[in-house]
């Protein structure tokens, strides 16, 4: 009871109460304790909220891939009989709002007739209805009164007006012309573009599709059509933005679809209405991309929670230093280790506090900035508060237990009692090992790592280790370069250059601190380290999906054409003549032939991977040609390539290049279109416009023109980014751990100077009146400083980008696409990198020479 | 007349440090008696064992041979809590360096509260205040003070706690003349009101006021003198 007694009131007594105003007489210790605590708890907020924004991203990525009214249940019935039209859409209709879903999106199709009569000729036409559709067709003619919308070239191409009523009247009547939807439609229209989108390849006229204004105009066009080609109900909602919203859909989708199937069932007419949930696979992709990514960063994330927690310790260790005094006279009034740990809580407990809460605050805000792009689940930025709070709460309770311990071992074990033998025997264990053995097992989980991208399995299947490889690399090298500075220093004392005063000072202190000095090489090298694995793989990664997309497609976009386009008898579109290339491919001997227009190709062209001026040096030297031969840029060399091209003279390489747009890194050749006769071109069976103008612009264009374009690709939906993104999106959180380690570790290094400031004054003081120049004395201050920062700096910038140079290629997701993923120009990061580091270093050395300065030297011995 | 028992008995006391270098003795078979009350100077050089001594009648290190005994109590077999019980309510421990003595954020009248605090006492300040020679300084901060000031306003807060014992490493030594003579008079302040004061101190005025000396030399007991100042 007394005991309990003594814990109540102690804290109310003056030393605990006045403790939070005792704190502004070391602002600097305040600082480091927030900054601290900021640090840790924003990493712990920000694994949580990292991962969560990575389902919104990837839920955000597949809405996109999925058509806007497939984000709910769609039931799709081919050949229905069109009597069973209103039964199977009343039964959908009379469960969707009990399940969350609005008026359902109802879309009919009649197969093709081949001879709808208007004005006594005969077409090919289909009869098309869908709620709301009027609203996404472009009316050029006529009004929304009930009839038939004719497609703009049906009707002006043979001259059937408003008011006409096909079918020898039986249809009717046309009340409205509207402009014909050309592939790629409006999104609107993606889950019935087969059928709402007419052929315009062959005949202009193949396949105008009708679009009926009401229910009851398209029922009036249909009486004598028994089966329909397709109904289809859908339904109308945004898409879902997060992970969770995604499953909440799914899920009253699954629930709708069985309603459905049951109450058909009851009537009789049993599973006649298949339905299916679109999204439900971009959810389960959006859950295992959050999963991935979680598990990816977890280790990472608790290693750096658990440097920050060392951080914390550390700031309890100089409390402890710096209110030695004060602790040394509260025990000899009778203070406990506890109380005095929450000495040290009420102290620095509101700096924790503090930056604990801004660490979680700035997680959440600067989330857009270092996190995937997508929004987060309602309930993670509470569990990222969770867990930022539990950091925090772990940061306090070390606090107070760092203290309570040392209490305990100064002011109460004797003096006399055993040396704690355990700490010796942990820093002699050979951690390196460890980590080096884990690094292993990472490279080898990491070569399958690309393989299992595919199409059905978009995402690359996730193994924490392999993506820990680098920083367990990083890591070993980080423990190594710790062990050889600490032996190196415990040797030190024979090192004797004291012809060379303030190298041998520097050298002593560095041995005096080992302790500290390792921990800040340790963590400065896994700073660096991981920045640098950090920056060049997210950043390698995006190159890589940059350059793989425009070695696939060629250009921003490409569609293949007609010959006479390509023989140059038809000129280009207008709109899009000076932003394209023609060029013709053939196959036969082994290699693929590019034929190009040297002309147009390079502004047209996706050529990323050469600098310009090579580029155009290349094409170039395709012009002329000896007899018999063709000059041709020789790509994806192999010993058995032959030189003979299909139906086209010899090739003679001019150059060799490992890869070429669209050929990629297969054997080939390109060729000037210039260097081949009329004959020659005819022969060619495939051409293609590359183009610099959207995708859209491109096929408008086109259509416009009447010439064909199928088979159109854009470069920004060419492949599949998800996996890119996945592990960019990893990597871009351990360059995020990386800064806040550089942080930790600048933090750490000028603290270390800071608590030392009594020594550093006291030694430069002496150094100084036994004759050393002030300036010698700085100079000894940064090199001991920048020795310790550049080993760190050069071991963590050599040792990441090494294994970012070795991994890389191993991330890549599509390794059977060229080029394969590379390092970006990493000189920016060393840059930045050094001069952080020189003005660490100089700051440190400014701080040590302050306290010498202004050091009171009779005191300082006194003392 | 009988002599009361002795506030702390030492027999046969032993210290031992533990260095890089191998076990140093630092103190060995010291065996005194400290009375009740009255001034007793623990006296020798530099390294003598002075200052370990103190750390063990201080209680905060446990003699690793030998017996201690506080007020007939047997300190070896104590706990923790019950040897930070007693440092609370009975102890005033004085440090070499005055400011250590002291809570630096804390007012003069503040220190003289928080020190009667921790023993679970009132206090009125100006009440201590007064016959250590400082008046009117409760409002001051500490820094604000000399020394010397310093060291008494120390000895103030072991009257607030009401320590019975009183213990003090060299309260003189970082002391000018003027300084330690003020602080000498209210150690003679502390003998009058009857308390057990023990101090380190090698400064002859202050053995000279000493009812008991111990002379340590090389961690043993070399003399004790009684009555020089009684």
């Amino acid at each position: 009871m007394r005991r309990l007694w003594g814990a109540i009131t102690t804290p109310l007594t003056l030393p605990w109460r006045r403790a939070p105003r005792a704190a502004l007489s070391s602002p600097l210790t305040l600082v480091v304790a927030a900054v601290t605590a900021l640090l840790t708890c924003f990493l712990a907020a920000a694994a949580v909220l990292h991962s969560s924004a990575a389902a919104g991203a990837t839920v955000r990525y597949q809405t996109d891939k999925v058509c806007p009214d497939a984000y709910g249940p769609v039931f799709t019935k081919p050949r229905v009989e069109r009597s069973q039209v209103p039964v199977l859409v009343g039964a959908v209709e009379r469960h969707a709002a009990e399940h969350g879903f609005g008026t359902p999106v109802v879309s009919l199709f009649t197969g093709v007739n081949r001879d709808t009569e208007f004005n006594g000729t005969t077409y090919r036409t289909r009869l098309a209805y869908r709620d709301g559709g009027l609203d996404h067709l472009r009316l050029l003619e006529g009004s929304r009164a009930s009839g038939l919308w004719m497609g703009r070239d049906l009707a002006r191409s043979e001259h059937i007006g408003l008011g006409t009523r096909g079918q020898r009247g039986a249809l009717p009547p046309v009340t409205g012309i509207y402009a014909d939807l050309y592939n790629p439609a409006p999104r609107y229209w993606c889950s019935v573009q087969d059928l709402a989108v007419q052929n315009r390849l062959v005949d202009t006229l193949t396949g105008s599709v009708i679009f009926a204004t009401d229910r009851a105009a398209f029922d009036a066009a249909t009486t004598e059509t028994t089966v329909l080609e397709r109904l289809s109900i859908t339904f109308e909602a945004p898409p879902p933005a997060t992970l969770a919203q995604a499953e909440d859909r799914v899920e009253r989708s699954e629930a709708l679809i069985t309603a459905v199937r049951d109450d058909l069932t009851r009537r009789g007419l049993g599973d006649v209405l298949p339905g299916g949930v679109p999204f439900e696979r971009s959810a389960e992709i959006a859950q295992q991309a959050e999963g991935n990514v979680a598990f990816s960063i977890l280790p990472l994330a608790v290693l750096s929670v658990l440097v920050g927690c060392a951080g914390v310790g550390t700031v309890g260790l100089q409390w402890y230093q710096r209110r030695h005094a004060q602790v040394r006279l509260l025990c000899a009034r009778g203070s406990g280790p506890v109380a005095l740990g929450a000495l040290a809580v009420a102290e620095l407990g509101l700096p924790l506090l503090g930056g604990g809460l801004a660490g979680m605050l700035l997680a959440r805000v600067l989330l857009p900035w270092y996190g995937p792009p997508g929004p987060l689940d309602a309930d993670r930025p509470w569990l990222a508060a969770a867990a930022g709070l539990g950091v925090l709460a772990l940061s306090v309770l070390l606090l107070a237990g760092v203290v309570a311990v040392r209490v305990h071992r100064e002011f109460q074990l004797s003096r006399a009692a055993q040396r704690r033998r355990g700490l010796r025997l942990l820093a002699l264990l050979p951690w390196e090992l460890a980590t080096a053995g884990f690094a292993v097992l990472g490279w080898n989980r990491l070569s399958a790592y690309g393989g299992t991208s595919g199409a059905a399995d978009p995402l690359p299947q996730v193994d924490p280790i392999a993506l820990t490889y680098p920083v367990s690399v990083v890591l070993t090298v980080g423990l190594l370069a710790a062990r050889v500075a600490w032996l190196a220093l415990r040797a030190s004392h024979r090192v004797r250059l004291w012809s060379r005063p303030p190298l041998q000072l520097a050298i002593r202190r560095l041995a005096g601190a080992r302790a500290p000095v390792t921990g800040v090489l340790v963590i400065g090298v896994l700073a660096v380290g991981t920045l640098a694995v950090g920056t060049s793989i997210a950043a390698g990664q995006q190159q890589a999906l940059r350059d793989k997309s425009g070695m696939f497609v060629g250009a921003d976009t490409r569609v293949d054409t007609e010959p006479t386009v390509g023989r140059g008898e038809v000129p280009l579109p207008e709109p899009i003549r000076h932003r394209s290339t023609v060029v013709g491919q053939l196959t036969g001997t082994g290699s693929v032939v590019l034929v190009v227009d040297p002309a147009t190709f390079q502004d047209a062209a996706w050529t990323g991977h050469l600098p310009a001026e090579q580029t155009r040096a290349l094409l170039d030297r395709l012009g002329g040609g000896a007899a018999g031969t063709v000059p041709a840029l020789r790509i994806g060399h192999t010993p058995g390539q032959s030189t003979e091209l299909p139906g086209l003279p010899d090739a003679r390489a001019v150059a060799d290049l490992e890869m070429f747009p669209l050929i990629g890194s297969q054997p080939g050749y390109v060729v000037s279109r210039a260097s081949l006769s009329a004959e020659q071109l005819d022969s060619i069976p495939r051409w293609t416009v590359l183009s610099s103008a959207p995708l859209s612009t491109v096929t408008q264009a086109f259509a416009q023109a009447g010439l064909a374009h199928p088979n159109a690709v854009s470069r920004a939906t060419a492949l599949d980014a998800l996996p890119f993104y996945l592990v960019g999106w990893t990597f871009s959180f351990v360059t995020v751990l990386g800064a806040v380690l550089g942080v930790v570790a600048v933090l750490a290094l000028l603290v270390a100077v800071e608590v030392r400031r009594r020594q550093n004054a006291l030694a430069g003081v002496l150094a100084l009146r036994m004759g050393l120049r002030p300036r010698a004395l700085l100079g000894s201050h940064l090199v001991e400083v920048g020795a310790l920062a550049a080993f760190a700096v050069l071991t963590g910038v050599v040792s990441g980008i090494t294994v970012a140079g070795v991994s890389v290629r191993r991330f890549d997701p599509a390794r059977w696409l060229p080029p394969g993923s590379g390092l970006p120009n990493l000189a920016p990061f060393v840059g930045s990198v050094l001069v952080v580091g020189v003005l660490v270093v100089a700051l440190a050395g400014w701080i040590a020479m302050r306290s010498v300065r202004l050091a009171r030297t009779a005191e300082l011995l006194r003392a | 007349m009988r002599e009361p028992p002795p506030i702390f008995r030492l027999r046969d006391i032993g210290v031992d440090y533990r260095t890089p270098a191998g076990t140093v003795t630092g103190v060995a078979g010291v065996t005194l008696d400290i009375p009740r009350t009255g001034l007793t100077v623990l006296a020798g050089p530099s390294g003598s064992g002075k200052s370990t001594l103190l750390r063990v009648l201080g209680l905060f290190d446990r003699p690793v041979r030998g017996e201690l005994t506080f007020a007939g109590l047997d300190t070896g077999a104590l706990s923790h809590r019950r040897r930070r019980a007693l440092r609370r309510e009975q102890l005033g421990l004085i440090f070499q360096n005055p400011a250590d003595n002291l809570l630096p954020h804390l007012t003069v009248g503040d220190n003289l509260r928080a020190a009667a605090q921790s023993a679970g006492h009132p206090c009125d300040p100006e009440l201590l205040l007064a016959p250590l020679g400082l008046s009117g300084t409760g409002p001051w901060r500490v820094p604000a003070l000399s020394g010397g000031q310093q060291q008494r306003l120390a000895f103030g807060c072991a009257l607030a706690r009401r320590s019975s014992v009183i213990l003090a490493d060299e309260p003189t030594s970082q002391l000018d003349d003027a300084s330690a003579e003020k602080v000498l008079d209210t150690l003679r302040y502390l003998v009058d009101q009857d308390f057990a004061v023990l101090v380190t101190s090698h400064d002859e005025r202050l053995i000279g006021l000493a009812a008991r000396v111990a002379r340590l030399r090389d961690g043993r007991l070399e003399e004790v003198v009684d009555g020089a100042g009684g």
